[in-house]
């Protein structure tokens, strides 16, 4: 019994300090990822691991898209897809896809709508798996509309799942919609 | 109607003039129905909830492997979920479905059926569950106000969120706060620091003692108890008693007194001439009452040089 209250008032403050030394390395490592995400909103290249704290996989895809490197931003979002909260991963689809509509758009400015058809192609996939992620993310719905009214879903490209698709051979490439994503 | 819409009226129909080799029971007078919580209003990526009753005749039960599999139904239309509930003689199927129809004017789209299998007494048969059609809302009007950038029309970007480090330091100093509470019981248990028994100011005690037998006035008892009370506060300082041939010896020991030698000399053969030589009376010309007091004094401020 008096042992027993040694062993408490010995172990509770050691017990305490372990986890108040844990939550402050945990604090500090917060800090340093709020630091990469400033250095990258204010246009530093900082490199980030794709098992950094999802803001800050985050804001390098924002940093990419700012400097229109689409195609490494992508599989940032992807990478997220495995751990980060539904609400962050729909914020990094909703991103990247108006970063391809955006592209889509300028070139259908400069007149070349058929090199801007892949874009809006992706753009509608993006904001679809957004949707996927937040049924109620108005901004996706907004913006998916806008990009549908480029190029609309047409239903002979019916989406199918594992091996229910049927390949028709005369037509085997037509649904291909442009550049492959992600790649390297 | 109520909040539940049935949109199976029509269904009912097709069931009754389509379906009539696909249920060889007919007759029980059940149908399949299908309710939604609505069934117009739905915009692109809205989530279409439908609750789908499947009656249950003679104790047959549902092959879980004849529902749909959750995934892409048509091109506009997935299959988020479906969940099973028994309700009776019937069982619920609870169909989640996502729109993402994008439509340019109000217009209904049919939700497609699918069969499920019933089994029982070793036959199965198939049951239709009927399509049913929900209504699709445009977003934006036809024709916005024409912008001169095309990229205008979008809604903006959503910037990368900070992470949440002031919360966890609140946490880790509330943790440190608690730790250093935790641990003034332990240090109480194991009287460490500020629990630690000082030393025992044994001549402020005496000095003290010796002040309020001063104000009861000056007896010779009053005098003898004064010697006796400067000899215990002696004996606790170094822990052993103090005889007059000690006093070298007890200086050596503590230094702190080593000033007021002469005093300690003079209290000495005072007290040896008040008890041993029994002339209180001398003793008390040699060494006052008010000395004693002095000396007690003296002896508690030098006392106070060590912690």
């Amino acid at each position: 019994m008096r042992h027993a209250f040694s062993l408490v008032l010995t172990g509770l403050p050691i017990a305490l300090t372990v986890a108040a030394l844990s939550a402050a390395v945990w604090a500090l490592h917060l800090s340093a990822g709020n630091r990469a995400i400033a250095a990258l909103k204010a246009n530093r290249d900082v490199a980030v691991a794709a098992d950094a704290p999802p803001p800050v996989v985050l804001a390098r895809m924002e940093f990419l898209i700012r400097q229109d490197r689409l195609t490494e931003a992508q599989p940032l979002a992807e990478a997220l897809d495995g751990r980060a909260d539904p609400r962050l991963r729909d914020d990094a689809h909703y991103n990247l896809a108006n970063a391809w509509l955006r592209r889509g758009l300028d070139l259908i400015t400069q007149g070349k709508v058929d090199a801007a058809g892949p874009f809006v192609v992706l753009a509608r996939q993006e904001y679809r798996r957004a949707l996927t992620l937040a049924p109620d993310d108005w901004d996706a719905k907004f913006n998916l509309d806008v990009a549908s009214r480029l190029i609309r879903d047409f239903p002979a490209f019916e989406r199918t799942v594992g091996d229910t698709g049927q390949v028709d051979r005369k037509r085997l490439w037509t649904d291909i919609p442009g550049t492959p994503r992600g790649g390297p | 109607m109520g909040p539940r819409i049935l949109v199976a009226g029509m269904v009912l129909l097709a069931l009754r003039v389509g379906a009539a080799q696909a249920q060889p029971a007919a007759g029980d007078g059940q149908a399949v129905t299908v309710r939604a919580e609505r069934d117009i209003g739905f915009f692109t990526g809205d989530l279409v909830r439908a609750d789908v009753l499947v009656p249950l005749p003679g104790g047959a039960r549902l092959d879980p492997a004849s529902l749909p599999a959750p995934g892409p139904v048509t091109y506009w239309l997935d299959l988020r979920g479906i969940t099973l509930t028994r309700q009776g003689q019937a069982v619920v199927l609870h169909l989640v479905y996502q729109n993402f129809y994008v439509a340019l004017d109000a217009r209904r789209l049919e939700i497609p059926g699918f069969p499920v299998r019933l089994l029982g007494d070793g036959v199965s048969r198939d049951v239709d569950v009927p399509s049913w059609t929900i209504g699709v809302s445009p977003l934006r009007e036809v024709a916005p106000p024409v912008q001169e950038d095309p990229k205008a029309y979008l809604q903006a970007d959503r910037l990368a969120p900070l992470l949440d480090a002031g919360r966890w330091r609140m946490v880790a100093g509330g943790l440190m706060v608690a730790a250093i509470l935790a641990l003034l019981p332990l240090a109480y248990h194991r009287a460490w620091g500020p629990f630690r028994r000082r030393a025992a100011r044994d001549f402020a005690v005496a000095a003290r003692h010796l002040r309020r037998l001063g104000a009861r006035g000056e007896t010779e008892a009053g005098y003898l108890e004064a010697l006796l009370i400067l000899h215990r506060a002696l004996d606790g300082a170094d822990g052993r008693r103090v005889l007059a041939d000690d006093l070298p010896a007890f200086l050596d020991r503590h230094p702190l007194f080593a000033p007021l030698r002469a005093g300690l000399e003079t209290f000495f053969q005072a007290s040896r001439q008040a008890f041993f030589g029994s002339a209180p009376a001398r003793a008390r010309h040699q060494l006052p009452f008010k000395d004693v007091q002095g000396l007690g004094r003296s002896l508690a401020a030098a006392e106070r040089g060590r912690p």
